[in-house]
């Protein structure tokens, strides 16, 4: 079995899949990539199965030591990354499409300029072991992933054969061969949605149970302010500043079930929103719901940055959603004939 | 018949939600529901999360459009049979009521004016319901809480609570199955794991079980543990 080592620890790197979305009855919290559509793009360029583990990195990436003939991708965040060979000649390594490592090396990953978290699949996926069926790493439980943890600097990684699409996968890359380089990629790039650099970025959402309830002024202010990304956010959830809200409403409230996405009061008034690592039920009033087809571009939003909400029905939501899986079947089926060599 | 109401949780859930029942009849309503989503075969459905007075389904938006799923939730709900004898297991978690484990019992038993040996035995000979599994992996809430028990929380939750504390908080007692944050009253600790990450399903408890606590000496505490 063949291992990437990390030769030096970003900020804080797990080990991520599609998550648990069954176990949320038992109090186990989803887990997963927070960014599932540039995750699930990583997987798809290298030829891997949906439901292989990658690498998610937050803010600032590792530098990790992989072996010759290593297939890649990395998708979301742009985190500048670099390839430096045996002979220290370095190289930029493309992102969104899938790279042939041809030279042992190091991979290095700086601070992410767009977008905030990156992910990097590696042909046969990270092979550590399933737990409450995932590989994704359950931080607070310390448990799934790779050890339970934010990997640290010497971790050896088990990598799992790579599939027999992936070496399809080699053998089209290689016909770009200019066998001077340590690195062999496509020109074209494949992107479902844009990682937000500056400015405002834009939510939609579905107005929850308790939006009603909040006074009038706070409900004009839920979607004509904007409202900024606290530094207190994390995989666990999000914190707004901006217009403190009120609700009208003072009754306690039981814990009920939530979902990713779910924007909450806090008798503060400054709204917090479920994200990956969020417990699966909450006690506050929901005020809104992130709809679906935006949540991955809410798992790139920085820290700092500011954002406005747009109320969607849940019908629109759907269809939005629809549209965005559409585009997804396109790109796979456009890389299948790209891999069968039947367009160029 | 009391029909819940039904909101969408977002666009991949539906919240059913029941108000103005008693404990143990808004669990008999989720028990039912729950129980009737999960042997229905209405395309889509990914969990179905048990609460107090509710139930959160999440489904999966590819498989099934909002109103069609709405609409089978409802025929369900509409030919629920309460009368059902739920299915419930029957558990007893052993319990140390030691000083060294029980951080607030002298605390209760001042805020109660009860002596620590009836604390222990009041809550020790009750019987309990899971009412939801939440919070934390395999935390209980459970229902059936003596009155003479029911207690403030702590003014100033702790930041860390060890794994397994037994603790009581208002109307409730329950079980912190991780070390977490927490502010309910500590009065004993169990040697039993909650969360099981390697079992599937990988939680001990879930909701709808009947629980028993049994007093057990720092020495039958110390065997558990050097069993397990």
């Amino acid at each position: 079995m063949s291992t990437i080592r990390v030769a030096k620890a970003g900020i804080s790197t797990t080990v991520q899949d599609g998550g648990r979305l069954d176990l949320r009855h038992l109090g186990v919290v989803v887990s997963g990539a927070m960014d599932l559509l540039s995750y699930e793009m990583a997987n798809l360029l290298v030829g891997n199965d949906a439901g292989a583990a990658a690498l998610e990195m937050t803010c600032l990436g590792d530098t990790l030591e992989v072996s010759a003939d290593t297939l890649i991708a990395i998708c979301g965040a742009d985190m500048n990354p670099l390839f430096v060979d045996r002979n220290n000649a370095s190289y930029c390594v493309p992102q969104n499409r899938p790279v042939l490592i041809r030279s042992e090396g190091r991979l290095r990953f700086g601070t992410a300029r767009e977008g905030f978290r990156a992910y990097v699949a590696v042909a046969g996926g990270v092979d550590v072991p399933i737990i409450m069926h995932s590989r994704s790493t359950y931080l607070r439980a310390g448990v799934g992933g790779f050890q339970g943890r934010i990997l640290k600097t010497g971790d050896l990684l088990p990598i799992g054969s790579a599939p027999a699409k992936a070496n399809n996968i080699k053998q089209r890359l290689l016909r770009f061969d200019d066998s001077s380089k340590s690195l062999a990629a496509p020109s074209w790039f494949v992107r479902v949605f844009d990682p937000p650099t500056e400015g405002t970025v834009r939510l939609q959402v579905i107005p929850g149970m308790h939006f009603h309830e909040l006074e009038d002024a706070s409900q004009n202010a839920m979607f004509a302010d904007s409202f900024q990304v606290s530094a207190s956010s994390d995989r666990m959830g999000y914190r707004f500043n901006g217009p403190k809200l009120k609700s009208l409403s003072s009754q306690e409230l039981l814990s009920e079930g939530i979902t990713i996405g779910t924007i909450q009061l806090p008798a503060d008034g400054d709204p917090i929103m479920i994200m990956s690592d969020g417990a699966p039920t909450g006690g506050y009033p929901r005020i809104a719901h992130i709809a679906s087809v935006d949540l991955p571009l809410a798992a790139q939003i920085r820290p700092g940055q500011t954002l406005n909400f747009s109320p969607i029905s849940v019908a629109a939501a759907h269809q939005k959603l629809f549209s965005q899986r559409k585009l997804v079947k396109q790109i796979t089926n456009t890389f299948e004939l790209w891999i069968d060599g039947t367009i160029p | 018949m009391n029909l819940p109401a039904i909101e969408p949780m977002g666009d991949t859930g539906l919240l059913v939600a029941w108000e103005g029942l008693s404990d143990q009849v808004a669990l008999q309503h989720v028990q039912s529901l729950a129980l009737a989503v999960r042997r229905s075969t209405i395309p889509g459905i990914v969990d179905v999360v048990p609460a107090f007075a509710s139930l959160t389904i999440h489904y999966n938006p590819w498989q099934i459009g909002l109103s069609e799923f709405e609409g089978s939730i409802r025929e369900l709900i509409s030919r629920m049979d309460l009368q059902v004898n739920l299915p419930s297991r029957s558990i007893e978690l052993p319990v140390c009521y030691d000083s060294e484990f029980a951080l607030d019992l002298d605390d209760v038993s001042k805020l109660l004016g009860l002596s620590t040996r009836e604390i222990i035995r009041l809550h020790s000979e009750a019987e309990y319901v899971v009412q939801m599994i939440g919070f934390a992996p395999g935390f209980p809430y459970l229902a059936g809480l003596p009155k003479e028990l029911c207690v403030a929380r702590r003014g100033v939750p702790r930041v860390e609570v060890p794994a397994g504390s037994v603790a009581i908080g208002g109307k409730q007692t329950g079980i912190y199955s991780l070390a977490t944050p927490g502010g309910w009253q500590i009065i004993g600790r169990t040697p039993q794991r909650l969360f099981l990450p390697e079992l599937d399903p990988p939680c001990l408890l879930q909701a709808g079980d009947r629980v028993r606590f049994v007093p057990i000496t720092r020495q039958e505490f110390n065997d558990w543990h050097a069993r397990t």
